[in-house]
């Protein structure tokens, strides 16, 4: 059972493809973010499923119906798709009134049903002050809060959610997000939200679907992305990485840390080894013992729950001297002494040197 | 850019419909250019044409100068000095903008002839008993170019004005700390960027001295547009009314590519500090009583004494001339007017929706041309109307003589239909622009939410986007009325038979030497006319305060 699926959707402006034979199918509740760095196509393929951009090429399904498919010359038009959707900027309606506007969609339900359903959303919503109040007197938070409230107030069993969170103060930001969340799980609505803050995608999706260039990367859980990312860009997008670059010698890779096996790569070829932070965990050497893995503590600083240890290793045959370790606990390593390097095989990836980076 | 679902809907193709109606008269004039050259071409050829020429070049270059000295030089007074009454002359300067040239030239004719209170008082006050011999007579070509530069001035003044303001702040203070004076960061700095803006509303005002009609009518100076009325309605040879007309289109459009390139050119030269107030020179009390004089006269000229003539005489005749006649051209103007501008406002809104929804290049240029027509002089498009509503007239006569044995007379030429279709050709462009400015100013978002919302597209127009732009669709509206107030030449060729106007009885009036008695109406054309120069000055005020609304990301 799905909500809402993609196959095979390409999409050009001008003579510029900007989404290339996309695929996605949405299980209804789910929450899907589309993530991936800016004009990677993400925001038109949110415009296709909403029917606000001519389908060029594939296929939208919206549960059993077929919206948009091309090589049939269906697309659907926006207003009969009866999908809800939130913009970046909110495109509130200045001539209405913050009730008006949620009222905006409900044309098809009776008067008494209307208004309770307006009341129901901005009580909600915590908006029940402002509903005779016109949007441009609201502060960020709560036009965002209105938006959401008149996309779903006609009851829309998907919600497309383009850059809700962007136009907020970071503050305010985490709160409306987890608002959000509890809302949208509530309506059980499918969601696909466009973001390009890999951290908001992890916060809020059930399954992360990532893009690059028109392309889907990878799509999983968020552990998934994280933890096995298909390629070097997926494992850069979301956390920082140690990079350095390497050659597969007897199915294993030599890193200043250690070895790391990479017996799915044929011997010989260039790689690149991707250390997320976190996978180095720095030790004090014990007395008389002779480090197997040392590093120079280059600066280390308290960064709240976490440290960040800056390192340089021994100059060898490295393409890389510098590395960021990331430990739990606040005690500080001294600057310019000498420590031990242990290294997470596990938060440790290793990719073809071609691969995009 | 706004890309719809699917395709427009019916919109586009019912824009493109009515973009090409709007373009004929302007396309069936300029095939003019091509057909061959009758008998009756060759004699105005080797009669009167070379006088049209010379004459109307004569205008171009006198109403050219002149609008050009004092349309620059009071903007730039006004834009750059501080001196007594700079706020007062700020939107006074434009008041002119209110009378039409026909009504100025008679109302001087009225106030300076053999006849009016100028000559009578130094004839008789001051005992000149020859004043008549060296009084310079009004009724000349040189009397039609200072006329007409004195209403047309504010098309170069209130572009030029604006220039000065948006120009760089740095480049003005440097040029001040380079010791420049004002009077050379005028010529070295101000003039060379501003000059894109000030051959733009040049070219506007050389528009409008082409158009004119009524004038040089009353002057007896020939140029194309009294020759096109007379050829075609004195002579009855339209083959060659509409060749003349396709010739002084020739002159139009060297005008519209010297406008086109002024926008090109104006629009790299928004620089940096658009807001920055401009410190103004302080001009001491001798030169600034000099700029407020210099601005005061043409304000007066142009506006106040001609406005405080006719209204003393509008008192004076007003028990003869207001009758129940007077009140039904009034009903007449008022009705021709407001359907006018209703329809006017209707299909601007439905080309500005149609580009909006898919700005196609077929579509764009189909625009383009039916918003050419504000370019074109009356007369010319009375002729490109009349030839093709003729024809579609004499074809349906004659197919249902022939299938039926009736007549169907003539049911387009002459009615009130080909009449509000001529002044919906030549002032489409004023609505259009006014209603795509507004559609500008609304994010493309809002019609994304409206029909995410379950609208269609013509429910956007009517729930989100009108009432958003009401303001706009309100001034586009009213432009129209005014201009198709004012309207003389087209009117006098289109309108019914005994169809009366304001303007055409305030012509028929001059025409008959009876000045005073035309005063009513021409006082009522001045005032309806004021409007527009009160929305100029708000839409002023409103930029000055930086509230002008960007388009929003």
């Amino acid at each position: 059972m799905t909500a809402l699926a993609f196959e095979h959707v390409s999409h050009a402006f001008a003579k510029n493809l900007v989404v290339d034979d996309f695929g996605l199918s949405i299980g209804p509740g789910e929450i899907v973010c589309l993530v991936g760095p800016s004009g990677c196509g993400k925001t038109t393929v949110l415009r296709i499923a909403a029917g606000l951009e001519p389908l060029q090429s594939g296929r939208v399904a919206i549960g059993e119906r077929v919206v948009g498919d091309a090589g049939r010359g269906i697309d659907v038009p926006p207003d009969e798709r009866g999908l809800g959707l939130v913009f970046q900027d909110y495109a509130l309606f200045p001539h209405l009134s913050v009730a008006g506007n949620i009222a905006f969609g409900l044309r098809r339900v009776g008067a008494e049903e209307r208004r309770s359903r307006v009341a129901a959303l901005l009580e909600q919503l915590d908006l029940g002050r402002f509903a005779e109040v016109y949007p441009h007197t609201l502060s960020g938070g709560q036009q965002q809060r209105v938006a959401l409230a008149r996309a779903l107030a006609p009851g829309p069993g998907i919600v497309l959610l383009d850059e809700p969170f962007s136009g907020l103060d970071t503050a305010l930001r985490a709160q409306i997000r987890d608002q959000t969340l509890h809302l949208l799980k509530s309506r059980e609505a499918a969601t696909l939200l466009v973001t390009h803050d890999p951290e908001e995608a992890m916060a809020l999706g059930d399954r992360i679907a990532l893009m690059r260039e028109g392309r889907l990367i990878q799509i999983g859980a968020p552990s998934d992305l994280y933890l096995h990312p298909v390629n070097a860009f997926a494992a850069g997008f979301f956390g920082e990485v140690n990079r350095i670059a390497g050659e597969v010698r007897a199915g294993a890779v030599a890193t200043p840390f250690g070895d790391i096996p990479a017996t799915r790569l044929p011997e010989g070829s260039a790689v690149d080894v991707l250390i997320r932070p976190e996978a180095l965990q720095v030790r004090a050497i014990g007395a008389g013992t002779r480090p197997s893995h040392p590093a120079i503590v280059l600066a280390a600083r308290l960064l709240g729950e976490v440290s960040m240890v800056h390192l340089e290793v021994e100059s060898g045959a490295w393409s890389e001297r510098h590395f960021h370790s990331r430990m739990a606990g606040s005690v500080l390593p001294g600057e310019n002494s000498v420590v031990e390097v242990a290294l997470d095989p596990s938060r440790t990836f290793v990719f073809r040197a071609a691969d995009p980076k | 850019m706004l890309r719809g679902g699917s395709a427009g809907g019916g919109w586009t193709p019912a824009a493109f419909v009515v973009a090409v109606l709007i373009s004929l008269p302007v396309l069936v004039v300029t095939a003019n250019l091509f057909t061959p050259a009758g008998e009756i071409w060759r004699h105005l050829a080797a009669t009167v044409l070379p006088s049209y020429v010379a004459n109307s070049l004569w205008i171009m270059f006198g109403v050219g100068l002149g609008v050009l000295v004092i349309g620059v030089g009071t903007a730039w007074l006004v834009a750059m000095c501080e001196f007594p009454g700079r706020r007062i002359f700020e939107w006074a300067l434009l008041l002119p903008f209110a009378v039409p040239a026909y009504v100025i030239a008679y109302t001087y004719t009225g106030l300076l002839d053999f006849g009016g209170p100028v000559q009578v008082w130094l004839r008789d006050g001051l005992g000149m008993a020859g004043v008549a011999a060296w009084f310079p007579d009004i009724r000349s070509l040189v009397g039609a170019i200072v006329l007409m530069a004195l209403v047309l001035y504010p098309y170069v003044y209130m572009l030029a004005r604006t220039a000065f303001h948006e120009q760089s702040f740095a480049a003005i203070e440097v040029s001040r700390t380079l010791g420049c004076g004002p009077w050379r960061s005028f010529r070295s700095v101000s003039l060379p960027l501003a000059r894109p803006a000030i051959a733009g509303g040049l070219a506007l005002a050389l528009m409008e001295a082409l158009n004119d009609f009524g004038t040089v009518q009353f002057f007896g100076v020939d140029t194309f547009t009294t020759g096109i009325y007379r050829t075609w309605l004195g002579l009855g040879e339209r083959p060659a009314a509409a060749q003349l007309a396709a010739l002084l289109m020739m002159f139009i459009f060297a005008l519209i590519v010297l406008e086109r390139w002024s926008r090109g050119a104006r629009r790299y030269q928004h620089t940096g500090a658009r807001y920055q107030v401009l410190p103004r020179y302080r001009l001491p009390a001798a030169k600034g009583a000099l700029a407020c004089l210099a601005c005061a006269a043409p304000v007066t000229l142009g506006f106040l004494i001609p406005a405080l003539a006719l209204a003393a005489w509008a008192i004076d005749t007003a028990s003869a001339t207001v009758n129940a006649r007077f009140l039904t051209m009034a009903a007449n103007s008022f009705l021709v007017a407001a359907v006018t501008a209703l329809l006017a406002v209707l299909i601007a809104a439905t080309l500005a929706y149609g580009l909006r929804i898919r700005r196609t290049p077929a579509m764009a240029a189909a625009t383009r041309i039916a918003a050419l027509g504000y370019a074109v002089p009356g007369s010319v498009i009375a002729v490109g109307v009349l030839i093709p509503f003729a024809f579609i007239d004499n074809t349906v006569d004659g197919w249902f003589r022939a299938q039926f044995g009736l007549s169907t007379g003539l049911f387009l030429s002459g009615t009130l239909v080909a009449l509000v279709f001529a002044y919906l050709v030549r002032f489409l462009a004023i609505s259009l622009n006014t209603v795509e400015a507004g559609f500008g100013r609304i994010t493309p978002r809002m019609d994304d939410a409206a029909r995410s919302l379950g609208q269609s597209r013509g429910g956007v127009l009517r729930r989100v986007l009108a009432p958003l732009m009401r303001g706009s669709l309100l001034a586009a509206g009213l432009l129209v009325f005014v201009d198709v107030m004012k309207e003389l030449p087209a009117t006098l060729l289109v309108r019914p038979f005994n169809f009366d106007t304001l303007a055409t009885h305030a012509y028929e009036y001059a025409s008959d030497e009876l000045l005073v008695e035309a005063s009513s109406a021409s006082l009522a054309i001045v005032a309806v006319g004021i409007v527009p120069v009160i929305l100029l000055s708000r839409a002023i005020a409103r930029a000055r305060a930086g509230q002008e609304g960007g388009r929003a990301p």
